[in-house]
């Protein structure tokens, strides 16, 4: 049997200050990166006015983030995330806005993966958990830059009839992510 | 917030609206949600079939010894990635070493140990349940359960030890103790004389009383010494009780009751308590060891409460006292108790009030200054005039200031053994 109790000479298994260190700074490595990308984003389209919005976003986080507040790091994702949206929706400078999309996406991620870790008192092999977890975010968003920049590079037209009939899709299948997680999961 | 769910929100209210504006841009944002939901829906992990068993050492502890709690955590099931395991420890203890919650991954078949020490104040605290959540690798979907694991600890009252309670009950047991009863042979306290008889020893003859008659001999009797039914009563009324920012005058009730619990039980006598507060919360007579254990859990469990039908004395259960018998009050004294006590004495019950001072404790919490205010000065006599009332009643009071060692204080009131008289008092 593992006993992790006490005999831990090295240190070696728990959440040290070192990795809380790098993690807190890849994520303000992350953060920083969304809120300069999403700023030249607008700027290039000659909507430098989203400086104060962004800064009280930053400001936000940076609350929540000392406070280790939950729903205060969700929060500031659903507003970027809008944010993001919107220079979407008006076709602003599209590579800003992308890289945006998935170093928000990062922020939060991460942001949550150490408020896990932080609420832990011990964590055995943090390293292994981390590169793990490093390794499904990479392959996630690998194969997320793949689908969102083929979509620009090819030009699909619809009808009306197929917008809604895919609408209908969606609807119908709207109900069903709610209920995803109780049902078909516990089949697992 | 579930994260899928507000992943899942977003992913549908972006294709919604790209498809209502026919905006590619919209549509596309959507694709980075859905791998990201997508990865996690196909890394959910299987169900939770984990063996949790608790081990605590010791089950029954003194103040501040530390108590060990073993988790020992076995997964039957598959492999599992991101697992969090949190015991739940109750308010009043304190972990003072190891830890109590762990982020780990288990392979199948794999053991782990989680040990952490604990102290806690008085008290009887149960350990129901531990939190284990799974989630997958990037943390989308989470799944929590509570895992039954039973386990329950006593945190004893602390005492102080004493040498000898002086009492005097009417009636006494037939079995061998300290207490002097009220009839004569052998013993150390002086009960009376009686004429020699063929097989006393020398040594008790009354030289004295055989030297007024010619032809006649007197021995000594002595109180033979027995043990006792004594009734503890613990005052555990909210209105009896006084609360300072880290103490509680309960808690020297409490005391006081485990100090003398534990004397009166050495002594072989068959004690019974009452806490006598929200509830009657009875512990039936008994004597022994294990007496002793059941009156220390009652006191470990033991809190203040309130009651309108318990307010006062004047419903303590009679069928609990048999008339004569000896009785221990442990209160600080409301002055409306003063009533129901003397009718209660009136009733034949000996009574031997022990009365943890409620404004030397107070002088102590607000400090020194507060002992010259006449508000203070008028309460002190307020007291002292309430005692006289009872001790005229034939209640011994015993006025304990907390700061000072239990057994001294009872020390000056065991010298005066003075047979107090049985008053009747008018209710």
């Amino acid at each position: 049997m593992t006993d992790y109790s006490k005999s831990d000479p090295l240190n070696t298994t728990r959440f040290t200050y070192f990795t809380n260190v790098v993690m807190i700074s890849i994520r303000l490595i992350c953060f920083a990166t969304t809120m300069i990308s999403l700023y030249i984003g607008f700027s290039l389209n000659n909507l430098a006015i989203n400086y104060f919005p962004l800064l009280g976003i930053a400001f936000v986080w940076t609350i929540g983030s000392l406070l280790h507040k939950e729903w205060i790091s969700t929060f500031v994702f659903i507003l970027t995330f809008v944010w993001i949206a919107i220079g979407f929706a008006f076709n602003f400078s599209l590579h800003m806005l992308l890289l945006a999309t998935f170093s928000s996406l990062m922020t939060w991620d991460l942001d949550y993966l150490c408020l896990r870790f932080n609420m832990a008192m011990r964590i055995i092999e943090p390293g292994d958990l981390i590169i793990k977890h490093f390794q499904t975010l990479f392959l996630a968003f690998g194969i997320g830059i793949i689908l969102t920049v083929i979509p620009f590079m090819v030009s699909v037209k619809t009808s009306l009839w197929l917008v809604l009939l895919l609408s209908l899709g969606i609807i119908l299948g709207f109900r069903e992510v709610f209920r995803y997680p109780k049902e078909f999961l516990n089949k697992r | 917030m579930k994260r899928h769910i507000i992943l899942g929100f977003f992913i549908y209210l972006l294709i919604l609206l790209g498809l209502a504006f026919r905006n590619r841009g919209l549509l596309v944002l959507s694709i980075p949600l859905v791998v990201y939901l997508g990865i996690g829906i196909l890394n959910i992990p299987d169900e939770l079939q984990l063996e949790i068993e608790r081990n605590i050492h010791p089950k029954r502890a003194t103040l501040n010894t530390p108590i060990t709690i073993d988790l020992f955590i076995t997964n039957r099931g598959s492999y599992l990635e991101n697992l969090y395991i949190a015991d739940f420890i109750p308010s009043r203890l304190k972990v003072t070493d190891g830890e109590t919650s762990v982020f780990l991954k288990m392979a199948p078949g794999e053991k782990m140990n989680l040990r952490y020490e604990i102290i806690g104040k008085r008290g009887i605290y149960t350990f129901n349940q531990v939190k284990v959540t799974r989630s997958d690798p990037l943390g989308i979907f989470q799944f929590t359960k509570m895992s039954q694991t039973h386990g329950q600890i006593f945190i004893l009252p602390s005492a102080n030890a004493i040498r000898q309670i002086h009492i005097q009950p009417w009636q006494t047991r037939l079995y061998a103790g300290v207490v002097p009863s009220r009839q004569g042979g052998t013993g150390v306290e002086f009960f009376g004389l009686r004429k020699y008889q063929i097989g006393d020893s020398l040594r008790q003859i009354n030289w004295k009383a055989s030297a007024r008659f010619d032809d006649k001999l007197f021995t000594n009797l002595y109180k033979q010494e027995r043990a006792a039914d004594i009734r503890i009563i613990l005052d555990a009324r909210r209105r009896s009780d006084i609360n300072t920012k880290n103490d509680s005058l309960f808690e020297y009730s409490i005391l006081a009751a485990t100090s003398i619990t534990n004397r009166l039980i050495k002594d072989g006598n068959r004690v019974s308590l009452l806490i006598y507060g929200k509830y009657l919360d009875i512990t039936h007579p008994n004597s022994g060891k294990i007496q002793r254990e059941r009156i220390l859990k009652a006191l470990a469990g033991a809190e203040v409460g309130d009651s309108l039908v318990f307010e006062n004395f004047d419903y303590l259960p009679s069928r609990f006292m048999p008339i004569h018998s000896q009785i221990i009050l442990i209160s600080p004294l409301h002055p409306s108790d003063t009533r129901s006590l003397i009718a209660l004495r009136a009733r034949g019950y000996q009574i031997l009030v022990i009365c943890p001072d409620p404004i030397k404790f107070q002088i102590f919490a607000g400090g020194r200054e507060l002992e010259k205010q006449p508000v203070t000065r008028v309460s002190i006599l307020e007291r002292k005039l309430m005692i006289s009332q009872l001790q005229r009643a034939g209640i011994r009071v015993v006025s304990w200031d907390i700061f000072v060692n239990f057994d001294q204080v009872l020390s000056p009131w065991r010298v005066n053994r003075r047979p107090y008289p049985l008053m009747a008092v008018p209710r």
